[in-house]
């Protein structure tokens, strides 16, 4: 490994870092919403003010959001949760 | 006679809907779309083997429906428009 | 400066034009979301009017009737009487009305009105009843009526300026009158002789057409060839664009690649970001072509006929009438097509279109064949005018059509309940398509692609790229750097299955990203192949020489038929609470594609 160019490989490393946590986001939503519930709650424990600040900005929010639980990149809508009585052809929801 | 047995492109007046069983949401959403006593209706076009579904108009609406649907549907005898 | 600002709602019956009406009293200015509690969407807009007064616009959803037999209907009147718990009350109702059918949209105008609330009534496609010689006497009906009316056309520019007027400078607009006569239906066919004067019930264009469209054998003749000629279309107009496109890549990677300092980093943007991401990229202008000719014909109302025509079938091998609308979907995302399986009531019918929507081959597949086509099928005419690549395509997702038919009709044997298959479709008037609407549809399309792109498959990709180049190969290594690293471990591994289907280690590990995105394969094939050394080629040129016609087409026919992304994955879990049915779903596909894949590649092998 070439010394020189440390900061390269930082810079591929945080890049590499901040994508892994993205995918694991998407793919077990509710388990990132765990863990990011952990670090909060343990951050409002501390004494400091301002982690504390940063701990309510993290804690997830109560409702999960999107269609796939967040999964999904959000191609479309939410059906209904009764049949309605007529078709109505619609090939997507506009957004 | 009920609209199934209409033949294609022959014009009839509608008698009545009848619900096939009790609170029957289909009937009454036929009656809302314009399937009411007097109004004239026609078969445009039925899918072959046995016409399910086919496809009629009402008023100056066109609904495609099954026969089960139509089958609530009664025409006045004796009625050609 | 104007007063407060104003709430109104739209509404109408479906097909009155009232979502290009909303379109143009709002723009691009949309918003999109649920109603408290349902899962009724919730469109919402704003626009300023003439007087500098605030307007908020509720498009609410279209319906027959205020019955409440449906949740949708339930919130309209809801909403309408200022009873949805967190919406604002409506400073004003605009009733929309088709006016070549007032026969049927009268009626729900009387309904609204019996609300008692200020109203105002929108006489839409006065265009078309101007074309069919219907005219309305609109001073007779709006005194009648007791309310203001205004002609309007909504799809032309400044077709709702006499609306905007209407809606800007009246003062509180007095709540209509009670109503007259018990029976809507009567009452209505006053107000018809009374007011309007049509001179034929239908359209003769839409007869003309209908003749032909409803035709049992005509009609499915004019669907296919629909079909055929969208697939022509894509190729012969999306192909020089992503041509174009791979090019301007490849010289933007040769350029940044000179510019960047020697060293990972430089692999990353050059291997990782611009050939990846820009060859996916590419594909952008025939998802794009391919949907301008899917919203050009939902615009036109073809699609109730195609229902119609397709019916049949659908209920021959056990899908029902309602199967129709989300398997359709799924030509876009597989998701909102399994939701949309709501609508149907029967259990099994319901649990066997999930199953088969997924086969519907989606957008996110479209690069992928793009892809192995643009390299593998010869740019050849075809009875002169017709091209083979798009002929290709067109297979392709007839083939993923017959494979759903196939795989219902074995469904249905299985298990059978009897249970009243309702239709009930409204064929509305054809007209012409909506060129802004369309545009707006188009402008949605790339906006979630590149979303996409920017998301989940730039993460994939660096994620990629990252195990492709490290760990770098140890000293004195044999073979290329690349087998060294993680990707080749795992490739290498993966390809011991996937060998029989002549798949190559780095197809194999491709597989893998393209279970978070489909389209993640073209990008990841990118990034594994300029790692490796193919330096300045594009990828269907690096495709074409590394693997043989026969794996490719055994590589299209797993994406035809593969197991699908992990985001329908979770769904069909939420959708049926269980995880039987993800097994089998994911089960039964693989099935299917390592068969298909196994044929396809052995057979194109035997007869090369």
């Amino acid at each position: 490994m070439n010394h020189t160019l440390w900061w390269q490989y930082a810079v591929i490393a945080a890049l590499v870092t901040a994508s892994a946590c993205y995918m694991l986001r998407k793919l077990a939503p509710s388990a990132s919403w765990r863990w990011q519930a952990r670090l909060a709650s343990w951050l409002m424990r501390r004494r400091s003010g301002r982690w504390q600040a940063l701990g309510r900005r993290w804690l997830p929010p109560v409702k999960s959001g999107g269609c796939g639980g967040g999964a999904c990149d959000g191609c479309g809508d939410s059906g209904d949760a009764l049949p309605p009585l007529e078709q109505k052809i619609q090939f997507h929801r506009r957004r | 006679m009920r609209l199934t047995e209409l033949a294609k492109g022959v014009g009839a007046i509608v008698d009545q809907v009848t619900d096939l069983h009790a609170a029957d949401a289909v009937a009454s959403r036929l009656r809302d779309l314009g399937f009411v006593r007097g109004e004239p209706v026609r078969v445009v076009a039925s899918a072959p083997f046995g016409g399910d579904p086919i496809v009629v108009q009402i008023g100056s609406t066109r609904f495609a429906l099954r026969r089960a649907e139509a089958e609530r549907v009664t025409l006045a005898t004796g009625a050609a428009a | 400066m104007s007063s407060a600002a104003l709430n109104i709602a739209l509404v109408g019956n479906p097909n009155c034009g009232k979502t290009a009406l909303f379109n143009q009293l709002t723009g691009a200015r949309q918003k999109v979301a649920n109603y408290a509690g349902v899962t009724v969407e919730r469109k919402s807009g704003a626009f300023t009017a003439p007087s500098g007064r605030h307007v908020r616009v509720v498009d609410l959803p279209g319906a027959y009737s205020l019955q409440s037999v449906s949740p949708d209907e339930r919130v309209t009147q809801a909403v309408l009487q200022g009873r949805y718990p967190g919406e604002a009350v409506p400073d004003l109702i605009v009733c929309v009305a088709d006016a070549t059918n007032l026969r049927l949209h009268l009626r729900f105008v009387l309904e609204v009105r019996r609300l008692g609330r200020p109203m105002v009534l929108a006489l839409n496609m006065m265009d078309a009843a101007a074309r069919r010689g219907i005219r309305i006497d609109v001073a007779a009906l709006s005194q009648r009526l007791g309310m203001p009316v205004i002609e309007t056309i909504a799809v032309r520019r400044g077709g709702t300026r006499a609306l905007v007027a209407a809606i800007d400078t009246q003062a509180p607009v007095p709540a209509p009158a009670a109503p007259e006569l018990d029976d809507l239906h009567v009452e209505v066919r006053a107000l018809l002789a009374d007011t309007v004067v049509m001179p034929a019930p239908t359209d003769r264009r839409d007869d003309a057409i209908d003749r032909i469209a409803l035709h049992p054998v005509f009609g499915v003749l004019l669907l296919a060839l629909t079909m055929f000629l969208v697939f022509q279309a894509v190729y012969a107009i999306g192909k020089p664009m992503t041509d174009a496109i791979a090019d301007a890549f490849g010289t933007l990677g040769g350029v940044v690649g000179e510019w960047l300092p020697e060293g990972p980093l430089r692999g990353l943007v050059t291997d990782g970001l611009l050939a990846g991401l820009g060859t996916v990229l590419g594909f952008l202008p025939q998802i794009l072509v391919l949907f301008f000719f899917i919203l050009l014909l939902e615009e036109s109302g073809y699609l109730p006929r195609a229902a119609f025509v397709l019916d049949k079938l659908m209920v021959s091998v056990g899908l029902s009438g309602r199967s129709f609308i989300p398997l359709l979907s799924s030509f876009a995302c597989a998701i909102p097509g399994i939701m949309g399986t709501r609508s149907i009531t029967d259990p099994r019918d319901r649990l066997a279109t999930i199953l088969v929507a997924p086969l519907m081959t989606c957008s996110a597949r479209l690069p992928v064949y793009a892809l192995l086509i643009g390299a593998f099928i010869p740019h050849r005419p075809v009875l002169g005018i017709f091209n083979l690549q798009g002929l290709a395509l067109f297979c392709l997702y007839v083939a993923g059509i017959a494979a759903a038919m196939f795989v219902a009709w074995v469904a249905k044997r299985v298990g059978r309940s009897r249970q009243e298959r309702a239709l009930l479709m409204e064929l509305p008037s054809y007209r012409l398509p909506n060129w802004r609407d369309i545009a707006l549809g188009l402008w949605e399309r790339g906006a979630i692609f590149l979303k996409r792109l920017t998301g989940v498959m730039l993460a994939l990709t660096v994620l990629m790229w990252a195990i492709c180049t490290f760990p770098s190969a140890p000293e004195g290594a044999t073979r290329a750097a690349i087998d060294y690293s993680i990707a080749g471990y795992i490739g290498h591994s993966l390809q011991l299955l996937f060998a029989p289907l002549g798949f190559n280690w780095q197809i194999s590990l491709s597989l893998i990203p393209a279970f978070a995105a489909r389209e993640t394969a073209v990008a990841t094939l990118a990034t594994v192949y300029a790692v490796g050394g193919e330096e300045g080629a594009a990828l269907q040129s690096a495709l074409a020489t590394h693997i043989s016609l026969a794996s490719a087409l055994s590589l299209m026919v797993w994406f035809a038929f593969a197991p699908q992304c992990m985001s329908t994955l979770a769904i069909i879990r939420r959708e049926t609470q269980s995880w039987r049915m993800v097994a089998l779903s994911f089960g039964y596909m693989f099935v299917l594609a390592y068969a298909a894949s196994f044929l396809t590649y052995n057979i194109a092998r035997w007869l090369a």
